[in-house]
């Protein structure tokens, strides 16, 4: 037993050096921590409150959708809400939360007592929630139609005076840069902190693939912050002419490098989910991932296809045909990672001894909808069809599909998963169940009605029409979206009683095999005192193969003590 | 229907009696296209997707689960690529979804070897690259290429330049056609389009329409699309999928609609606050009364600036731009009348 305890000598003596004084306001020092998980919760905060706030100007929008020729909401009004509807999703929920995880699991994951940067990610963390902060306020002092697909020159002074642009887009600056830092820790982290032992064939699949999303992060969202600088500096000087036409311009510079980002986005937070619920099939089966090599490549291919597959929505775009055809090979290729990703689920689940728990079964439900994701995304990769169907409100439903399905299952199936991690608390598993349902039946219904509306011919993103035969699948549309709410609430609430009267959950629940389980729930400051011997991809379960083997009997729990050989944190500085 | 109604009124009142009676109102009213014999495998694909999709029966045009009946041969493409691409993945994601439920349910044999790494992983890359293969060959199946008789037919003895070849060619790629172009110029402006036919060799300089396009029926005609002042996409789901109007670049799109009938379309990308006004209407005629429309058109606007030729002269114009002068009796042309 002392071998798997021994103190390794290469892992780093990354602590934090500050004390923590605890007569300040918890807010201050959550605002001046440089420990990755308070960074990290943090994030998971602020994209649960995004997440609200996104979720009730959907819910306004789809309202004013109902009835036809209705004037609940002025087109001004509708996009201005729309907008931050969509970038609240995707930028302000879904990335943040995904980051946040990763940024409290992944040190934990790979036997490190802190993250390499953590003040660089405090900074990003504190930029996204600024620049979040900036994209709300931008929705109420002027209008603006950004969307999700913002096309150039809309955002010139000329076509959206007032601030609300200025705002949108210092945003856009600020999560970008803030993702950035966050992901330039991530990417750190993952490289140079990895336990001794732990090879890059023995690193746990999370940890794998929150380094491939970091890595794409780099690749991309600085690409944002370039283009919105430069959108700004446009409207301050408007004889710049990098994106507006009249000035020599190019609007198709902007549309190639905002997709760039934004096409990209989703796939990176599915890369997250996919390493999330690996994880999660693995522990719910008892046992190590099947095929773990191969779903690593699979996840890196994914992630490389996903975001070099941004041409797809160039295909009614005045480029030449040749990059079509080009698109079409990339889009297609990635069913092949994709089909390896659910085959090496399926042999997991199978091969296992598989106990449904709620973060597995949110994780099914994920998998399905990321079953879903792909037959669109082949869709999206034929050129005609894409044509025709990005176009359409379908193409609206397959985005809010892959970002809301990717993050509502997987997000929250992580949440659930790592939830006895943060708190030390259980969450209540049949209330969760309860929302599982609600969820999922809400985002069917809600996708459904909005793809039969595409296919019948209704533009993505109006914000009114005039044939009464849309209505009925509107009001189907609103009727799933106020279930999900429903869902979605009932389980923030759930995570909020649990975290302050759930039942004790103990350092391991879910008898896993990874190192973060091997700490105290929650976790010390600096996360390990020892960190064990890793020897393979699962290095507790070897743990408790080794105590089983000495004392004749398997140990159920093998976590560190929560106060053995810790010691204080004023005491803790090296 | 206003649009058409719209049209109707202008050409039926506005004209003069020679052209109206020459003009026959009812090459503008809708006919609601009905499904070609040339489109039966479609048909039969729907059918079989219907039978597949519906547990419940309801009627398809309640809620409808594919595109509209195809109008052009770019949509039927898009129809049958549709069809192959949700039929195939809705099969895959039930047979996913099954699969999982079946694995999570699994009895657990503790004597049988782990499914380990070398056994199951060629199998599924074998798997998925069929599933590719199948998606681009079967659909590859249904994609035909145009022919220059076919271009040219029901065109009757209307003088008109078809395209050589206009072609599908490979792979879905919907290529904008070679050869001489009869080429209609499509403008996107905030909240309008303009369709500008200089281009047809019969059109006068000046012949154009906003919002509504009247198009000769199983004519191939090219729209080059630009935009003066934001993107913006033009989207007529019964002929094809979504052009994108950029401003400063030439986009084209070729569409040959074969039957009469009313097209409505609109716009794909949000481009200011009415967007969702910016509809559009595409009204596909027999191609000789579409040369009586232009002829039609084109004394339209001539009289149309003749009126405002005579408005010129009279200061009215000048009178309404400077404004406030009437309540006085005279107008600032008589005021400048009298100064001089």
């Amino acid at each position: 037993m002392s071998t798997a305890f021994e103190q390794p000598s290469k892992v780093s003596e990354v602590v934090v050096r500050e004390p923590i004084d605890n007569t300040r306001a918890r807010w201050i020092n959550r605002a001046r921590s440089a420990d990755h998980k308070v960074i990290g919760t943090t994030l998971i905060g602020f994209a649960c409150v995004m997440l609200v706030l996104a979720g009730f100007m959907e819910l306004l929008c789809q309202i004013q959708l109902a009835v036809s020729g209705n004037t609940f909401l002025s087109p001004e009004r509708f996009y201005s809400l729309h907008t931050l509807s969509d970038t609240g999703f995707l930028y302000m929920f879904a990335l943040p939360l995904f980051a946040g995880i990763a940024t409290y699991v992944l040190p934990l994951q790979i036997g490190a007592r802190s993250s390499a940067f953590p003040r660089l990610s405090a900074l990003g963390t504190w930029m996204i929630i600024l620049g979040g902060s900036f994209a709300v306020f931008s929705t109420f002092v002027n209008t603006w139609q950004g969307t999700v697909q913002t096309s150039a020159p809309l955002f010139e002074l000329y076509y959206s005076g007032g601030s609300g642009a200025d705002f949108w887009l210092t945003a856009m600056v600020l999560i970008g840069g803030g993702l950035t830092f966050n992901a330039i820790d991530l990417a750190v982290t993952y490289k140079t902190l990895r336990a001794e032992g732990m090879s890059g064939d023995r690193t746990p699949v999370f940890s794998y693939a929150v380094s491939v999303y970091a890595y794409g992060i780099l690749a991309t969202a600085p690409v944002l912050v370039a283009i919105c600088i430069m959108a700004l500096l446009e409207r301050q000087y408007t004889s710049f002419g990098i994106f507006n036409p009249v000035d020599g311009g190019s609007p198709l510079l902007w549309k190639t490098l905002f997709q760039w980002w934004s096409h990209s986005a989703p796939y990176l937070i599915t890369v997250v989910a996919i390493g999330a619920v690996s994880e999660i099939f693995a522990a719910a089966s008892g046992r190590s991932i099947v095929n773990a090599s191969a779903l690593k490549k699979a996840i890196r291919a994914f992630a490389i296809l996903g975001i070099l597959s941004f041409g797809v929505v160039f295909f009614g775009a005045p480029v030449k045909p040749i990059w079509n055809l080009v698109f079409m090979v990339i889009g297609l290729a990635l069913v092949i990672p994709a089909a390896v990703i659910l085959q090496s689920w399926i042999a997991t689940l199978r091969s296992g001894d598989y106990q449904s728990t709620a973060p597995s079964a949110f994780a099914a439900a994920f998998s399905v909808f990321f079953a879903i994701a792909i037959v669109f995304h082949v869709a999206l990769s034929l050129p005609a069809l894409s044509q025709w169907i990005y176009g359409s409100q379908a193409g609206y439903a397959s985005w809010l599909n892959q970002v809301w399905g990717t993050a509502g299952f997987a997000g929250f199936a992580a949440l659930l998963y790592w939830f006895p991690k943060m708190t030390g608390k259980s969450i209540d598993a049949g209330k969760a169940r309860v929302a599982l349902g609600m969820l999922v039946i809400g985002t069917a219904l809600q996708f459904f009605a909005l793809f039969s509306l595409g296919v019948d011919g209704f533009a993505r993103e109006l914000s009114t029409y005039t044939s009464s035969s849309y209505e009925f699948r509107n009001i189907l549309a609103l009727i799933g979206l106020i279930i999900g709410a429903f869902g979605t609430i009932g389980l923030l609430i759930n995570f909020m009683q649990s975290n302050s009267s759930g039942a004790t959950a103990g350092n391991d629940p879910w008898r896993a095999g990874t190192l973060e389980w091997f700490v105290p729930s929650p976790p010390p400051v600096n996360n390990f005192d020892a960190i064990p011997a890793v020897a393979s991809e699962t290095p507790l379960t070897d743990l408790r193969a080794q105590i089983a083997a000495g004392t004749g009997e398997l140990a159920g729990s093998v976590a560190q003590s929560p106060t053995a050989g810790r010691p204080s944190l004023r005491e803790s500085k090296h | 229907m206003p649009a058409q109604a719209l049209a109707a009124s202008q050409l039926g009142t506005k004209l003069d009696g020679r052209l109206a009676n020459r003009y026959n109102p009812r090459a503008l009213q809708i006919q609601t296209p009905t499904n070609r014999s040339s489109a039966r495998r479609s048909s039969l694909f729907a059918a079989a997707a219907a039978a597949a999709l519906f547990v419940l029966p309801q009627s398809a045009s309640a809620t409808p689960l594919w595109p509209d009946s195809p109008g052009s041969p770019v949509a039927e493409i898009v129809l049958q690529l549709f069809l192959v691409v949700f039929v195939v993945g809705l099969i895959a994601v039930i047979g996913y979804s099954l699969t999982l439920l079946g694995a999570g349910r699994a009895e657990v044999d503790a004597d049988a070897p782990a499914v380990e790494d070398s056994s199951a992983k060629p199998a599924v890359i074998a798997g998925s690259v069929l599933f590719l293969v199948f998606v681009v060959i079967g659909s590859f199946a249904y994609t035909k290429t145009v022919s220059a008789e076919e271009s040219l037919s029901g065109t009757g003895n209307f003088k008109v330049a078809t395209f050589s070849q206009p072609g599908l060619k490979v792979a879905h790629v919907v290529k904008a056609p070679k050869g001489p172009a009869y080429t209609i110029r499509v403008n996107a402006q905030q909240f309008l389009w303009r369709y500008d036919y200089s281009g047809i060799k019969d059109a006068k300089w000046n012949t154009y329409s906003y919002n509504d396009l009247v198009l000769p029926a199983g004519v191939t005609v090219l729209l080059d699309f630009t935009s003066s002042d934001v993107e913006a996409a033009w989207w007529v789901p019964q002929l094809g999928g979504s052009v994108t109007a950029m401003p400063g670049y030439s986009n084209k799109f070729w569409v040959r609609a074969d039957k009469p009938g009313l097209y409505p379309g609109s716009g794909t990308v949000v481009n200011g606050t009415n967007y969702a006004s910016q509809i559009t209407n595409v009204s596909v005629v027999e191609p000789r009364l579409f040369v009586r429309w232009l002829a039609g058109k084109q004394i339209e606007i001539d009289q149309a600036m003749t009126a405002l030729g005579v408005e010129r002269k009279d200061g009215e114009e000048q009178a309404l731009i400077d404004g406030g002068e009437s309540e006085l009796g005279t107008t600032a042309a008589e005021a400048e009348g009298e100064g001089n």
